[in-house]
């Protein structure tokens, strides 16, 4: 049984005769959160939309549930649910409406209001803001809609783009707790982030990108905040 | 998928206030189109009716003169020596004042979806009072008939068929603009993306909601039409509604199709309104303006440009006019003009009647010819307009409402014809000594309209906009990287 739910192996890409991603190599397992640490123009966000199938690598292949996104890519984006860095949601709708349209056009699944209530709850967004314009919504409040749609979809991986930038501390500690409640209902989180103290609070392992490649790789159990610190800032220099 | 695309489109679409807006102005605009076309029609009928009773008014007044000689009441004016002073009572059986007054009516009738469509500006008249005698003409003397025209006063309105060429088409562009232009640039179409949507199914979907849309607005407003007009499930009613259909489903993937090329929301805008600006406002006239044959002129300003040059030439001295008449007497009536029996030989009024005649044949002559040259130039509308959906469609649709320039200029020919026909009679009974019985002005031929057979061009140009639609839908649907 494969317990690596995403898989890439050797994929570049390139934009024009920029080299943006070179070489990368790694695996989530199932059930494990996992962030992907780097400077500004590592090749994070471009690794991350090729995780969502937005775009396929020049070469190279990912492998989501062990279904190759180049072959069958409906079904492979079928186990996953992709937040950019910011959740660009339908302001004219209400946070229950987005989640209603866009997990029926997910999943074709369509759940009961309380259904969609009881997701958007867990995932953190306050139970008056659920028939709210999504208009009147911070980012953090659209993040966990992203999160809700997860969390109903049951996808087996997240993939979050820089989830926590421009979040305040208290959102953003809001936001790490709705990540262990989709991780602790089985499945993987990849988030991409440049915060290496907010990503060594959530993720259980921490891979860090420097220009298209993959430069090392940390186990913050194992490892001082320092350490972490002192090594990531030796990599990415 | 798509379904619940559409589901969320027609949800996007209900909180939209712009939308309502637009609908709303969509609805006012339909229904001032409607109300403008069915008062043109009505207008037309009115005048229609008109012409028709100040004819037979002209014709009882004839039929009483009859009795008034014939029992003896009273007596006609003499022509000869008409005094200018007393009223003038006309003798119908005198062939030369028969031909001022034996007027005949030829009249176009009102195509069965006049309302719908009020015709184009080059409409002409659709009425044309016809007598013998060349000058009183108004085949050639068009401003008296001008005035009981309406369809020369509807030409140009504004009407459903402008509606639907203009209108539909701009709130489309606008509704597809807003629609893939905003997504992408505001993520949504990145985030659907991620879901596992692909391009084809968010265009897709985007464009049968909003095509629809308009579609459905568009045919609501020809069936409220073609009922007012109890047109619904007429021929030509049902031709219109599948034609509407065939545009609206053309100018949908047509937008698709320009939708896919913007890039960003400037571009987008951009490119959608140049294409309604190129294809709607630029295209026609630049096609008309290629085809139209050089040199070719209005033929009625032909005509008169001919007859003045001949009445400058017969009017220069006795000897030239009196060369022409005898031309004109042995072209058009096989007679030496010198041998014209004694009943006709007043002097003066055979040859004023001569050279009116001249003035007549030629002028006739002139416009055939002129007839015949916009022929040339209706042959390669027919031929090349398809490259010009939108001059295709207005020429297509108005053919099928009865207002197209080729049925007017059909009955242009059909009067021209009849007035031949009228004006013969009297010019044989001038020479011949014959007089007009009451039996001859009861008896006279009626002019008798012949709808001329409908140009194929309708399916040929249908037939295009339906290839064209799956062509560009093929390329609306094909991969590309809209999401990046």
């Amino acid at each position: 049984m494969n317990t690596n739910l995403l898989t890439l192996s050797n994929v570049n890409k390139r934009y024009g005769d920029r080299l943006i991603v070179d070489s990368l190599s790694f695996s989530v397992a199932q059930g494990s959160i996992t962030a992907l640490l780097g400077p500004n123009g590592a090749g994070k966000t471009t690794t991350m939309k090729m995780c969502a199938g937005l775009f396929s690598p020049d070469s190279g292949s990912i492998s989501i549930a062990g279904f190759d996104l180049n072959v069958d890519r409906r079904t492979a984006q079928g186990f996953t649910t992709f937040l950019p860095e910011n959740v660009a949601l339908y302001t004219e709708l209400t946070g229950r409406e987005n989640l209603a349209h866009l997990l029926e056009i997910s999943t074709g699944i369509r759940l009961s209001n309380s259904d969609l209530d009881k997701a958007l709850v867990v995932a953190g967004l306050p139970a008056e803001a659920i028939s709210r314009n999504v208009s009147t919504y911070s980012k953090g409040m659209r993040q966990k809609v992203g999160i809700a749609l997860a969390l109903a979809k049951e996808a087996k991986l997240l993939l979050l783009d820089e989830p926590t930038s421009g979040l305040d501390p208290h959102s953003a500690t809001e936001f790490n707790r709705a990540i262990h409640e989709v991780a602790g209902r089985g499945a993987s989180v990849l988030m991409a982030t440049h915060d290496i103290w907010r990503a060594r609070e959530v993720a259980d392992r921490l891979l860090v990108m420097v220009q298209g490649r993959l430069a090392v790789e940390f186990d913050p159990k194992t490892l001082s905040a320092e350490e972490i610190e002192r090594q990531f800032f030796l990599n990415v220099r | 998928m798509i379904s619940s695309l559409i589901r969320l489109d027609l949800a996007l679409l209900r909180s939209s206030r712009a939308f309502w807006l637009l609908f709303v102005f969509l609805i006012m605009a339909a229904t001032f189109a409607l109300i403008a076309g069915l008062d043109w029609r009505t207008r037309y009928v009115n005048a229609a009716q008109v012409a028709r009773e100040q004819a037979a008014e002209a014709h009882n007044m004839l039929a009483k003169v009859y009795e008034d000689l014939a029992s003896g009441r009273q007596e006609p004016s003499d022509v000869d020596n008409y005094d200018g002073a007393s009223p003038f009572i006309p003798d119908p059986r005198d062939p030369y004042v028969a031909g001022f007054y034996h007027e005949q009516l030829a009249e176009l009738p009102p195509g069965n979806l006049l309302g719908l469509a009020t015709g184009s500006t080059e409409l002409r008249s659709t009425h044309h009072t016809i007598r013998s005698v060349p000058v009183a003409t108004l085949i050639r003397i068009g401003e008296p008939a001008e005035r009981i025209n309406p369809g020369a006063l509807a030409a140009g309105r504004f009407d459903l068929l402008a509606f639907i060429i203009y209108l539909c088409p701009l709130t489309l562009a606008i509704l597809l603009f807003d629609a893939v232009a905003r997504e992408r640039e505001g993520g949504q179409a990145a985030l659907l993306a991620g879901l596992g949507l692909r391009q084809k199914e968010l265009l897709l979907a985007r464009g049968l909601t909003r095509g629809s849309i308009v579609l459905l607005m568009a045919l609501i407003a020809s069936i409220i039409g073609l009922a007012l007009l109890g047109q619904l499930m007429s021929i030509a009613g049902l031709i219109w509604l599948g034609g509407t259909s065939i545009y609206l489903l053309f100018w949908t993937a047509l937008l698709l199709g320009v939708a896919r090329l913007g890039y960003g929301l400037i571009g987008s805008a951009a490119i959608a309104f140049t294409t309604w600006l190129v294809l709607l406002l630029v295209m026609p006239g630049l096609m008309e303006r290629a085809l139209r044959p050089s040199g070719l002129l209005e033929p009625r300003i032909m005509a008169d440009a001919e007859v003045r040059k001949v009445e400058r030439e017969v009017s220069v001295d006795e000897a030239s006019r009196a060369a022409a008449k005898a031309l004109v007497a042995r072209k058009y009536w096989q007679v030496d003009f010198d041998e014209v029996p004694t009943c006709a030989n007043r002097e003066g009024i055979v040859s004023e009647y001569v050279v009116r005649r001249l003035s007549d044949e030629i002028y006739t002559a002139a416009m055939r010819t002129g007839r015949e040259r916009e022929q040339i130039y209706e042959d390669r509308l027919d031929r090349w307009s398809w490259l010009v959906p939108t001059l295709a469609f207005r020429r297509s649709m108005e053919l099928v409402a009865g207002v197209s320039p080729i049925r007017q200029r059909a009955f242009e020919a059909q009067a021209i014809d009849y007035h031949a026909q009228w004006r013969n009679r009297v010019t044989d009974a001038l020479f011949t000594c014959y007089q007009f019985t009451r039996s001859d002005f009861e008896n006279a031929p009626q002019f008798k309209w012949n709808e001329p057979l409908v140009s194929s061009m309708p399916w040929g140009v249908m037939s295009f906009l339906v290839v064209f639609t799956l062509l560009i839908g093929r390329y609306v649907l094909s991969p590309y990287p809209l999401f990046q």
